[in-house]
Formats: structure tokens, sequence, C-alpha cells
């Protein structure tokens, strides 16, 4: 059995392994709360229906949709996902902090977090800028106005069609 | 190497993003770390993304270097390449969209070389392959746990989730289509969801006999394919622990009179 063969080789080795696995374990069955390098791995294991709402965001260069088949897997994710984290992170980031803190307070340790540190300083206009800069690396021409929408999406008749109206992101500040 | 120079030619490192925000999740690691403030020291700081991308690919370098050498401080690189690649997979994947369980490979596979021996080299090889196949089972379990395995829907609403941007970005697009056609026939998707679980369930063998691993290789390799060809995500970094299972074939031999290890098939 190797585990056996490993304590020959070592008893510190085992018992780091073994330890290992167990706090591993433990992150898993209580779910929440990871301590890389120990994750969870149940990416799309939650139930996801045909019938669910899907929130698109379309990105607008110079009054034109950007057509995202366009673009590679990498490009497509810089696009999209720079932005819904930039519109999530301030909720996501404030919430993260508290519970952090809340639990390291349990190791004597909360006190040392200070929210500057785990919240952004960035302006929607700071990031607007910035934002713009990676589309215009991506797109390959210059953009003179740029705008966010998100809308709703249904699956109806074989199809994903919109729900709702356009409702513009302003965290992309137009000029 | 070939992972970072992919990553650098479509401007995914600290240097070409530039980053000016993060965002945070509930991972004991990364908020102890950013206690440190280097998030922010990060943020649009010309210097420390030229540093951190250096040293990211600068410590493998040095780490093969020092293993063909066999130098001295190999087992001290060996950590400090792990060490830093978690520190860097944590950090990067706070200002970008990929996730840090992507990391994992580069995180782990530097500790083999932190060994000082061949039997040591043996032993780790086999933890590592030991830990992968967890990871991989328990990807397979928490589709049970979740209930995901069993909703006939599951992998069209996944599709749908995934991909939703780009669908409806272009209804002509070849992929669009292939979505579509998938969606409509849920069935059919399910089956690839439910193949894929499979796939993690099949490295339960590894746990038992080694005389498979070739084929959860094979199966691996699909599985990843299949991946990123249906959900557009791509972790070929995990491909670094099929060393483990292509180099598991050779055995420890010790030979008492030579007081050396030697490795037989």
């Amino acid at each position: 059995m190797f585990i056996k063969e490993l304590w020959t080789y070592s008893k510190q080795i085992t018992l780091t392994f073994i330890l290992f696995i167990l706090l591993w374990s433990y992150i898993n069955y209580k779910q929440g709360a990871v301590a890389a390098p120990l994750f969870e791995y149940g990416m799309y294991s939650g139930k996801f229906l045909i019938s669910d709402t899907q929130r698109v965001i379309q990105l607008y260069a110079n009054n034109k949709i950007i057509d995202l088949t366009k673009y590679s897997i990498i490009d497509r994710d810089l696009l999209q996902i720079s932005l819904q984290y930039y519109v999530a992170q301030k909720p996501v980031n404030e919430g993260t902090f508290l519970t952090m803190k809340r639990i390291l307070d349990h190791a004597y340790i909360g006190h040392l977090m200070q929210k500057e540190k785990y919240t952004n300083n960035i302006s929607d206009k700071e990031f607007t800028h910035w934002y713009i800069q990676l589309v215009e690396r991506i797109v390959g021409y210059p953009i003179t106005n740029l705008a966010a929408y998100e809308q709703k999406y249904l699956w109806k008749n074989d199809r994903l069609v919109p729900v709702s109206s356009l409702l513009k992101l302003t965290s992309i500040v137009t000029n | 190497m070939l992972n970072f120079s992919w990553l650098a030619y479509n401007g995914v490192t600290f240097v070409a993003l530039q980053p000016v925000f993060f965002i945070n999740r509930l991972d004991f690691t990364r908020n102890f770390l950013m206690l440190t403030d280097l998030q922010h020291l990060l943020l649009g700081n010309s210097v420390t993304c030229w540093c951190f991308d250096i040293m990211y690919v600068g410590l493998p370098i040095l780490l093969t270097i020092a293993v063909y050498k066999n130098m001295r401080y190999k087992m001290l690189i060996a950590i400090c390449t792990s060490v830093f690649s978690l520190i860097y997979g944590l950090f990067f994947s706070a200002v970008c969209y990929m996730s840090p369980e992507l990391f994992v490979g580069f995180i782990f596979i530097p500790l083999l070389f932190s060994s000082d021996s061949l039997k040591g080299f043996y032993y780790y090889l086999h933890c590592l392959r030991f830990l992968f196949i967890l990871i991989f089972v328990s990807a397979g379990l928490w589709k049970i746990r979740q209930a995901g395995l069993f909703n006939i829907e599951e992998m069209a609403g996944i599709l749908l989730f995934q991909h939703n941007g780009y669908i409806t970005s272009n209804d002509h697009d070849w992929y669009t289509k292939i979505i579509y056609c998938l969606v409509q026939h849920p069935s059919i998707a399910y089956l690839f969801y439910f193949i894929g679980t499979c796939i993690e369930f099949l490295f339960v063998i590894g746990l038992f006999t080694r005389k498979f691993d070739n084929i959860l290789i094979i199966a691996f390799c699909l599985f990843i394919f299949f991946d990123l060809f249906l959900m557009r995500i791509n972790y070929f970094s995990w491909m670094a622990f099929m060393g483990c299972f292509y180099f598991s074939r050779f055995y420890l031999y010790d030979n008492q009179s030579e007081k050396s290890d030697n490795v037989s098939v």
C-alpha cells in the first residue's frame, strides 16, 4: 500500500500528506471559504436550467455593437469578464472583507485587516480609461465612444430572445 | 514556459494587463496575503508587474537549470517556485478572469524537484498523482452533491449561461449554431456532461492500480479537449499532472549491495 511505503520512507512527509488531504476534505465538506492551494472543484455542479434568465452584456464601440464571435476565447473573456468583475467588485469586496474579518477574528488576526487594503480606490472614470485601452487593443481600432448595456434574455421558440430593454451600465463613463 | 508564452502572446500577464482593480473571494490564503497590501502595489504599477512576471517565468527556468546541473540549492529553488506560483496565481486571478484553480499544476509540480534523491522524487510523484486523482474525482462528487448530474437540462443550461454573450452576438456563426443545436436537444447535450462526469470518476481506478494510467491520460486529454471546445475553458495547465501518470510506470528498486536506488520498469 502506498501510504505504508511512504511511511517507511518518511514519517514527516506521510503526516504532511495525510494532513493536507484531511484539510482539503474538510474544506470541501464545509463549502464556502477555501484556503489556496486547497480549492473546491465544484464548478458547474449546481443546477442550470434552460429556462434560467440570461443576463447579457453588450458592448458598443463607436455606436456599433462589438461582435464577440470575431475574437479569440481569451479576448472575449477579457472584454466581458473584466467589465462584469468591475461592476461586481465593490459589493463583493466589501462582503468578502466582512466575512473574512469575522472568521479571522476567531484566530485573533482579524484586527490586522483594514478595509482600505481590501477595497479598490478606483473611480468609474479611471476604469473607463483602462477599459477603453483594453478594448482598443482587442478590436484593433481607436474608440471614441464606448458604451455597455445589459439585457435579459430567455429561451423561447428554440432561441434566446430579449425580454427586457437595454439597461445602460453606468460604470462606463461616457464623455 | 509554453503556458506563459501563450498568455503573454494573448496579453494576459500583469505587464500586459496593467490592472487597475481587483476582485476578492473567500480564500483564507489570499486574504492573509492581502494583509501585505501587495494587491494595491500591483495595480497600475509597472515595476511591480514586471517583477512578478519575470519571477513567474524566471523561477521555473532557474529550477530547470538547477535540476539539470543537480545544484545544491535545487530544493530551495523548487520550494520558492512553488510558493511564488501560489502567490502569483492568487493575485493574478484577482485582477483577471482566470480562476486560481488553473494554477494548481504550477503550484504543485515544482515540489517534485524539492527531493534530494530519486527515491524521494518517486514518492513525491506518487503523492501528486494521488492528489490529482482526489481533485478530479471530487469534481465528479460535487456534481452528485449539488445535483447537477440528475438534471437532464444541465448541460443545455450551462451552455446558455457560458455562451449567452457569444450566441446573442451573431446568429449565423458556426459555433452559435452548434450551441443552439445542443440546447435544442438537451438530452444529447446532457450526454457530454454525463460522459465528462464518468471520466472524472474513472480516475478512481488510479487509486488502486497504475496499470491503466495510459488510459487515464488519454481520458484526461479527451476531457480537456471537449472542455475547451464546448465550454471554451482552457485546462491545459493541468496537463502537467499527466507527467505523474506517465512516469508511474517506473517502480522503485533497492539494490542493497550498490547502496543506491535503481529504477526499473
